[in-house]
């Protein structure tokens, strides 16, 4: 006779899908033997209740040779999710990467450009000035030697 | 053999004398800041910069330059070289001695014209005689330095001057 406490535990267990297979026979034996009505713990055999009217026969689906599948099935899913994870961050990383230097690169191609353009207008100043001097250093130089 | 053999080391010496201080002052594709800044690349703040040729050519070809006239003349220009760096009134006298000093050896560039105020110096230099190959200009004022030089094949002064002219 299975006790109140070893039934609890039993249905935790089941809901938890930890149950094996001899605890969910014994417990679908106890629970064919002893309707929930009959039981303390209401709120427990309620559950029970469906549970036996599911009555659905306790099959061993899984064999050694399907469970190794199984199992290397979720393994190789595992590492392709590992993989593809870590190809996503390194793709990402570059391309995060490659738009900065992309960005670094213009940012100092438009400084070089704005250098270029501000030190052309300085020296087209600078020979203007240069003229402009000279000019004035032959006019007075020369106007008043002909004004003489 | 002895009296040709002495003619030869004789003709050897007079060319060296003649054209080696030349040869030995810098290679001749070297820029205005290459041939006489790089010394003080150690100097706090040094800062240089180059637009190469494959730069110039891409911003050309992109005609990213504001004003049509700077256009023109980077199609002249192949490679652009800039440097700026903080100087003391110390410093800047003796740096523009000594540059002088070798510019006047070196003989490969002009001094085409030098403006000297209370608070800054501005010295074009150009090189090449028919053909202007390289045009640089060494400006300190308010104490900082900038040296800046344009290389290239044929560079026309006259469209450089005229620039601010069409602006």
């Amino acid at each position: 006779m299975m006790e109140a406490a070893e039934l609890k535990r039993l249905l935790e267990k089941y809901y938890a899908a930890e149950t094996t297979l001899a605890e969910e026979r014994a417990l679908k034996q106890y629970l064919e033997q002893h309707p929930a009505q009959q039981v303390s713990e209401q709120p427990f055999f309620q559950a029970v209740n469906e549970f036996k009217l599911l009555d659905t026969p306790i099959q061993e689906f899984r064999t050694s040779s399907s469970e190794s599948r199984i199992h290397r099935l979720s393994v190789w899913r595992r590492t392709l999710r590992q993989v593809a994870a870590v190809a996503i961050l390194a793709l990402t990383t570059v391309a995060i990467s490659q738009s900065y230097r992309r960005y670094e690169r213009n940012k100092a191609e438009a400084l070089l450009q704005q250098n270029v353009e501000a030190d052309l207008m300085r020296i087209s100043n600078l020979l203007n000035q240069a003229d402009a001097n000279l000019n004035n250093a032959v006019k007075n130089a020369v106007i008043p030697g002909l004004n003489n | 053999m002895k009296a040709q053999f002495i003619i030869l080391l004789l003709l050897s010496l007079s060319f060296n004398l003649a054209f080696g201080q030349e040869r030995n002052s810098g290679k001749a594709d070297d820029s205005f800041v290459d041939a006489y800044f790089t010394t003080y690349a150690k100097m706090p703040g040094y800062d240089a910069q180059m637009m190469g040729e494959a730069m110039v050519k891409r911003l050309n070809d992109k005609e990213a330059w504001k004003h049509p006239s700077i256009a023109r003349i980077m199609k002249q220009v192949k490679t652009y070289k800039n440097l700026s760096m903080p100087v003391t009134p110390e410093f800047t006298s003796s740096m523009l001695e000594q540059l002088d000093q070798q510019v006047k050896k070196d003989r490969r560039y002009d001094q085409y014209y030098r403006k000297v105020t209370a608070n800054s110096t501005v010295i074009i230099y150009t090189r090449g005689k028919q053909l202007i190959k390289e045009i640089a200009v060494v400006s300190i004022a308010w104490g900082h330095l900038t040296v800046s030089s344009f290389i290239g094949d044929q560079i026309d002064l006259e469209s450089v001057r005229a620039l601010s002219e069409n602006r």
